[in-house]
Formats: structure tokens, sequence, C-alpha cells
């Protein structure tokens, strides 16, 4: 989850180029009954501004799985899925002040959601540009430590020491990013890219191997 | 973390936050004050040029470059408010119509070189207009990112930057017609030149300090 990451709005609402992927309306993801739901929603949310807790939880329970269902139309992985929908979520409850009661709730939470995608995607974006740019990379290589028996673990263990644990720690041991990043302590956008051309570096090598 | 997790984690956060904003009323406070301190930062530096009120009564043309540059500072910062709002808003419209009513002024200027709306001298220079309008335009554009970061959610600061800036520098270059020469080449050079780095200023200064925002807006602490 990129909770850490800087809020650097996306061109949802703004008229800039979306990234490819990113569709315009959320029409064909809403059900027959989206306004009845945007009532009980804005209703939700005016409450969860009062901070009443438990409104806010139904609230952020009712639009996760449409979030959710937007976010699997722009992305193909699970995981990613499930991190735009909490970056979604997060950016909601920072911004939570600008809604307004008196108007439609959707739309309001609807340019959120569509800029957190846009967002994700231009820094993965950002991410597959650093991995080309970074030749020099494949010769940081250190002195091989103990892993886990899984699929390319031998070559992981050729990496340099940060590659490899960023790898080991989200790859292989199942931790988040926040607590992978936590744990090695650095920001969870150094661990992302340190993941990415650790990915990058492990596919050459395997590739390599294969040829 | 999972979904659930991550909203026990949101919902363990919340707490009551202030009304939104109401851009309206925020807008109008930000240009009373920027047109406030504008004009008194230019009487603290010097004099108004002698003859610019006269001058200004009589001629039409002058007073169209007023009210177009005025408009600018006017409809610019509303919809910069407009458009730091989720959904309420495009955040291209403000650089856009900053950028056609400044650019309406460049050619009023241009017109003016062609045709002089009334006889025309370099009598009542200022030393440093140029400084002048950068100076002035700091403390409203400074007031404007500020007042954004903290009551607002940007979603290009880039383009939000770069509209609040042109809307800043737009001021005391209007301001500085009155106070300065009226002299077109002299004006789009010194006056209307350093509003154009007004937004590019403004465009670098919105990418840090508007993306930057990280905790909920308006946030007040239950009591």
């Amino acid at each position: 989850m990129a909770s850490g990451a800087a809020l650097a709005w996306p061109a949802a609402t703004t008229g800039e180029d979306a990234p490819r992927g990113v569709t315009s309306t959320f029409a064909s993801i809403e059900p027959a009954d989206a306004p009845a739901h945007d009532a009980e929603w804005a209703a939700l949310m005016a409450r969860a501004q009062g901070g009443d807790r438990g409104a806010y939880r139904d609230l952020l329970e009712c639009v996760a799985p449409v979030i959710a269902a937007y976010c699997r139309r722009v992305f193909p992985e699970p995981a990613q899925v499930e991190d735009c929908v909490q970056e979604a979520l997060l950016v909601l409850h920072r911004v939570r002040n600008t809604y307004d009661p008196a108007r439609p709730f959707r739309p309001w939470l609807f340019t959120l959601v569509r800029h957190s995608a846009i967002d994700m995607l231009r820094r993965q974006r950002r991410l597959r540009e650093h991995e080309i740019s970074d030749d020099g990379a494949a010769a940081e290589t250190a002195a091989p430590s103990s892993l886990p028996d899984a699929p390319g673990a031998s070559v992981i263990d050729e990496l340099a020491v940060k590659y490899r644990d960023a790898l080991r720690l989200t790859k292989l041991d199942g931790h988040s990013t926040r607590e992978a990043a936590r744990r090695l302590g650095i920001s969870e956008v150094a661990l992302r890219t340190r993941v990415h051309r650790g990915t990058a570096l492990v596919r050459r090598r395997l590739d390599g191997e294969g040829a | 973390m999972t979904r659930d997790e991550w909203i026990d984690r949101l919902v363990s956060d919340l707490t009551p936050v202030a009304a939104p904003p109401r851009p309206w009323r925020d807008v109008g406070v930000w240009l009373v004050l920027a047109w406030a301190s504008t004009l008194l930062l230019t009487v603290l530096m010097g004099p108004f040029r002698a003859g610019a009120a006269a001058e200004w009564l009589a001629s039409s043309r002058f007073q169209l470059e007023t009210v177009v540059v005025a408009l600018a500072s006017v409809v610019t910062g509303a919809l910069v408010a407009r458009a730091a709002i989720p959904a309420r808003g495009s955040a291209r419209s403000p650089l856009l119509a900053a950028l056609l009513l400044l650019g309406a002024w460049a050619l009023l200027l241009a017109w003016a070189h062609a045709v002089p709306p009334f006889p025309l001298d370099m009598t009542g220079k200022r030393a440093a207009c140029v400084l002048e309008v950068l100076a002035d335009a700091a403390l409203p554009c400074a007031l404007g990112l500020w007042w954004l970061r903290r009551r607002y959610a940007v979603l290009a600061p880039g383009l939000v930057g770069a509209a609040l800036g042109l809307a800043a520098g737009a001021i005391p270059a209007i301001v500085m017609q009155l106070a300065c020469v009226y002299e077109p080449t002299h004006a789009l050079r010194f006056h209307l030149g350093p509003v154009v780095i007004c937004g590019l200023l403004g465009a670098v200064l919105g990418r840090v300090v508007l993306a930057r925002r990280r905790g909920p807006v308006g946030e007040r602490r239950a009591r």
C-alpha cells in the first residue's frame, strides 16, 4: 500500500490525458440502483465527516467493492487491484473534508478513484523507465545468503543486498509493501523501486540461463 | 495488509473535519487581500504616475485594459478554487482563462503600440517595476498556495499552481500600468513579462507545495 507516496494528483478531472487503460466513466461498473446508493453513501459520508466511525466503516465497506471493480478494469494483477483500492480509500480519507454533503457523492468518489488508478499507472511507468535506464544495476552483486527454496531463489541470492532483501521480504516472505519498507527502514517508494529493479534483474538472468 | 485491516486503520484514524471549503467566499477574501496588499506595497514603494487617473478616465481603451486584467485575476482565482475540489471543476480551465485574458491584454497593448490611445512618454517610470511586480505577486501567491494546501484537494498541482501564479501576478501588473509609465513596449516587457514568470514559478511551487499534502484537510480533533 502506497500510503507514504506523495499525492501527486492525476488528470482525472483535470482534462489532462489519462494513461492508456483508464476508462473515462464508471457507467459500465455501476449497478442499476446506483442513484439510491449515492444518497445512502452521501448520508454515511456526512456522518463520517462528523466523526461517526460506524458510518465511516459502513461507507468504506460499501464503496470498496465498487472501487475494486473499477481497478480490475485497469490492472491485471490482483495485488495491483488491491493496492489501487487501498490507495483510493486512503485518498478518500485524506481529502474527506472536501466532500460537500449537499452534492452527489459518486462523482466526488470516482474522481478520487480515477486519480488513484492514474497515479499508480504513472508510478509504474516511471519505475519501468528507471529499470530500462538502470544499466549499471546488474553489476551490483553481493555475496550470496541463505534464502527459502523458491523458483528464482538462487538467482535472487546473487543480487545486491538491497534488491535481495526487498524481493525476499515482499515476494518470498509475503510481507506488504508497507511492512517490508518499515523493516528495511526505507520509504515505500524506494522499496517499490528496489523490487521492480530486482525483479527485472532476476528476469534478465533467468532469460540468460534459458538461452 | 488486507483490505479489512486497512479499513480498520482508516476508521480508527477518523476524526471530525471542518465544513467543506467554500470556494466563492475564499476567492473573495483572497482577492480583497491580494488587491489590498498590492496597492499598499505599490504606494509604499513610490507615488503613482502623475496624471494617471486623468489618462485612465479619458481613455476607454485604458479602462478596457484594466477591466480585462482585473477580470483575469477574478475569473482565474474563482476557477482555481473550483478546480481544487474533486469533481467540481477542470484544472485546465483556470489556466486557459488566465492565458486568454492576459493574451487579450497583450493584444490591447499591441494595439496601443500601433495606435496610442493618448500621447505616450516615459515620464514617471519607476526604477524597478519588474521587481515590484514580482514582489507584489509573492504574497498573494503564497497565501493562495497555503490556502489551497490547507483546505482543498488539488488534483493537478502544476496547472493549478501556474494559474494561481498568473492570477497573483496580474494584479500588480495592472496596478503598475497606473503607477509606472504607460508605454506599450515597456508594459509588455516589464509589466506583463513578470506575470509569465509568476505563472512558471507558480507551476513549480504548486508541484512542490500542493502535491505533498498528506493529512486530512481541515481536520480538527474531537473534543
